[in-house]
Order: C-alpha cells, then structure tokens, then sequence
C-alpha cells in the first residue's frame, strides 16, 4: 500500500505489516521469548526501544536473531546525540551479519528528557537526524565518509572494514512537521508516535508536503504508526494495562497536544503531580477516557482491530503495538496472531 | 535437536507418558510462571538451561520430554514449591512431591 492509493481495500489486506515494540527492560530472554513468539503469530517487524538504562537493543537484536528466522528487527529509535553515527553503522551492520537483509536502523532526536540526564545538549534535531542517516547511509552502502564536514558532525576520515550482508533500511523517528518532512524526503520510512488517528492524519500531511519538495514517490516508503496498544477480550482488563503507559504519556505531553485532544489542562496538571509525588493510584485513577483514547488504542480484539484499519486507511503501512500491548503480555500476543493479525493478511 | 542436553531419566520417567493436551497445558502454566515473574526474581535463572529453553521454543519443541523437563528445571531454581504447585495442577502429583521434599 501507499500514500497515493491507501483507499484500496483489497491493496490493505495484501501489503500491510504488523510491528510489536519491546522495551528491553526485562531480563532478554523474555524480551527473546515474545519476538520468537510474534514471529510465529505472523508479526512482520519487532523495534527495540534505545534508552540508556535499558539494555542495549544490539545486544538485544543479536538474540533476538539467534532464536529467530524471518521477523525484521529495527533498533527503534537510537539518536546522533549519544552514539556517534559512525559507531552507530557499526553496530547495525555487524547486526546484519547475524539476519541479513532483517534490520533496520530507526534514527531519531532522542527523548530530551533522558538525554538531558547525561548533560548531553540535543541542538538542531533536524539538522542532527539528517547527518546523522547521511553518514550512517554512507558507511551501510560500504563507501568511505571523508572529509564530511556538517554543523554537528565532523569526520575526517571512516570507512567500515566489513560488508554490511544486505539492504539495511533507515527510518526516521518524527513528531513534529520538520522531522515528518525530513523524513519523507531521506528516509525508506517513518516512524511516527501516535495513536489517534487524527495525529496520524496530520503527519502524513506533512510527510506528503516533503516528498513533494523534492520530487519522491512514496510508493515504497513505509508508514510505520508507532501506538501504545493494549487488547483482552475483557475491555476493562485491556484499559486496565494501558493506565499507567497513558498516564505517563499525559504527564510529559506539551499543553498544546493536551488541549487538541480536549484534555483538560487542570486534570493533566493533577495528574503530573500525582505521578510526581509517587502517588499511583490518584494518578492512574486520573485518567480519563479522552486520554486513553488519544493516547493509546485499548479494547476488545474487535474494537482493536476497527482502530487498526482505520490507521490502514490513512495510509499507515506498518501497525506497532507497543507498551504494554495487554495485561499479559505473552496472552496478548496470542490473542493479536489469533484474532487481529489474520483480519488483516490471508 | 531433543539430543541437545540429555534429560534426567528420573524426570523423563515422569514425563514420557503425558498426553499432547496435558503437555501444552503444562508447558503455557510453567511459561505463565516464567513470564510473569518480577524481573529482579528471574535473576537467579539458570542461563544455560534458559538458552535451550528458547532453542526448544524456536523449533516447537518446548512440548518433548526435554523441552518440558528444561521448563521443570528453570522453575524448579527459581521456585520449587510455585513449580509442584504448577506440576501436581496437571496431575504430576509424584514428581510435584519429589520437587517439594
């Protein structure tokens, strides 16, 4: 499916993907467990989050791929403030050597909190992004970097003394308007944050606007819509597990956001505050049913999956189910592969 | 691949018998335990034995004698009464006593 011909049912059922998003917080073989057991579900794609306190999504992926034959792992997003691009290269080419033609490098600005712990400035996101999938590009399609001399990246010299074994695609992690156009105009894909449709339909807006800029077809660009995904045949049981994942989502939200979804400020503001001073269940007790529509897709498999081909028909070409997926996570996928997944592919 | 590691003949006698339905049952109730443990208690997992447990995932083999028995085994490390809990819940009462003692 594409941007120019996502009203195509038929086109929906044949080309669409499904993703799960793993934050490596647990010990990695359970982490190693799920996507073996997505890729038996027919999940397509699985994207491992990279925060420093995490474990590390290579070591991660390297499992992963030990344990797995076909499922496409992307580190999902890493960014060019921590990790240089040229380290970055290098840990996802010697990844590819392990899944070849499997991977893909997901590049983004990085979660400003996080990075603003290590002291580490995140100026020029956009500009940072772009020379950041530039020198990766370069280095994955095994020419020398020389003499790159960028605003924030300067390299003398860097070549890789080894063949990444395949096509390593690049996504770019976006948000805002800038990010989203960046995208379309560099990237094989985007990887966009949201959950409501209407978000959804505003960044392919923009992804249009800057593929027009430069003259690209986005055929084969994929729209990956990255969502805080919760399912169980019990509803409440489902919006149950995606409280405290939406609660965190409304804390660290810009006004702006809160109010386009008609989110009253007052409750968002008690809410933080709650959270802040660790009291849980005032917190998650907070959040209201506007919040978890905006910021998550939770329900019965049924009203996922109604949710799920509305993101199709806007466009999106890869559906992720991220944190916390369900209650359970490993019931949850089992309920996704039996009662979502085939709704969607033969 | 079920040659991988040789299962203890104590355990196999237990096992060798069970039928496909109560194999399955046994081995999502022992994952159930696995998967949804607090984190900090997975610490003390036996590495190795946890590797074959997903070799024997990867191969759909986790339902033999020795995909199950690697199961047993974890458990049994991390927690042996919660493991004879599991195992006499699926009628393995003789082998969920030895657990305990």
């Amino acid at each position: 499916m594409s941007l120019q011909n996502a009203s195509k049912d038929e086109e929906v059922v044949a080309m669409v993907k499904f993703g799960v998003e793993f934050i490596p917080q647990e010990p990695f073989w359970r982490t190693v467990f799920y996507v073996a057991q997505a890729e038996k579900g027919g999940f397509d794609n699985t994207w491992i989050t990279d925060h420093f306190m995490n474990r590390n999504p290579y070591t991660t992926m390297a499992a992963i791929s030990l344990y797995t034959e076909k499922i496409t792992m992307g580190v999902g997003v890493t960014n060019p403030y921590l990790v240089n691009p040229v380290v970055t290269a290098q840990n996802i080419a010697s990844l590819s050597e392990m899944a070849p033609n499997r991977v893909i490098l997901g590049i983004g600005a990085g979660d400003k909190t996080t990075l603003g712990f290590l002291g580490v400035e995140t100026s020029l996101p956009v500009r940072a992004v772009r020379e950041c999938v530039e020198i990766a590009r370069t280095l994955l399609s095994g020419e020398k970097v020389k003499n790159y001399d960028g605003k924030i990246f300067k390299i003398q010299k860097a070549k890789l003394a080894f063949k990444p074994s395949g096509k390593i695609p690049i996504y770019v992690g976006a948000q805002g308007p800038m990010m989203l156009k960046l995208a379309a105009k560099i990237g094989d894909g985007v990887l966009i944050n949201a959950s409501h449709p209407d978000d959804v339909k505003e960044a392919i807006i923009h992804l249009k606007k800057g593929a027009e800029k430069v003259g690209r077809d986005l055929s084969n660009f994929d729209v990956v819509v990255y969502t805080s995904f919760s399912t169980h045949r019990d509803r409440r049981k489902a919006r149950k597990a995606a409280l405290p994942v939406v609660a965190f989502i409304v804390a660290g939200c810009p006004p702006a956001i809160l109010e386009k979804h008609g989110i009253s400020l007052e409750k968002a503001t008690k809410l933080k505050k709650a959270l802040n001073e660790g009291k849980w269940d005032e917190a998650f007790s907070s959040v209201t049913d506007e919040m978890m529509e905006a910021f998550s897709i939770c329900g019965t498999p049924e009203e996922c999956s109604e949710k799920i081909e509305k993101m199709f028909e806007l466009g999106v070409t890869q559906f992720v189910m991220g944190s916390p997926i369900g209650p359970k996570v490993h019931k949850a996928i089992d309920t996704i592969s039996k009662e979502i997944i085939p709704r969607f592919k033969e | 691949m079920e040659k991988l590691k040789s299962l203890d003949p104590e355990l196999k006698r237990f096992l060798v018998n069970l039928g496909s339905e109560q194999r399955s049952s046994l081995k999502w109730d022992l994952l159930g335990y696995l998967l949804t443990l607090k984190p900090k208690a997975c610490a003390g997992a036996p590495i190795e034995n946890v590797k074959l447990m997903l070799l024997y995932w990867k191969y759909d083999l986790l339902e033999s004698d020795e995909g199950l028995g690697t199961l047993i085994e974890i458990c049994k490390t991390l927690d042996p009464s919660k493991t004879a809990e599991i195992l006499a819940k699926n009628g393995l009462n003789e082998l969920a006593e030895r657990i305990k003692g």
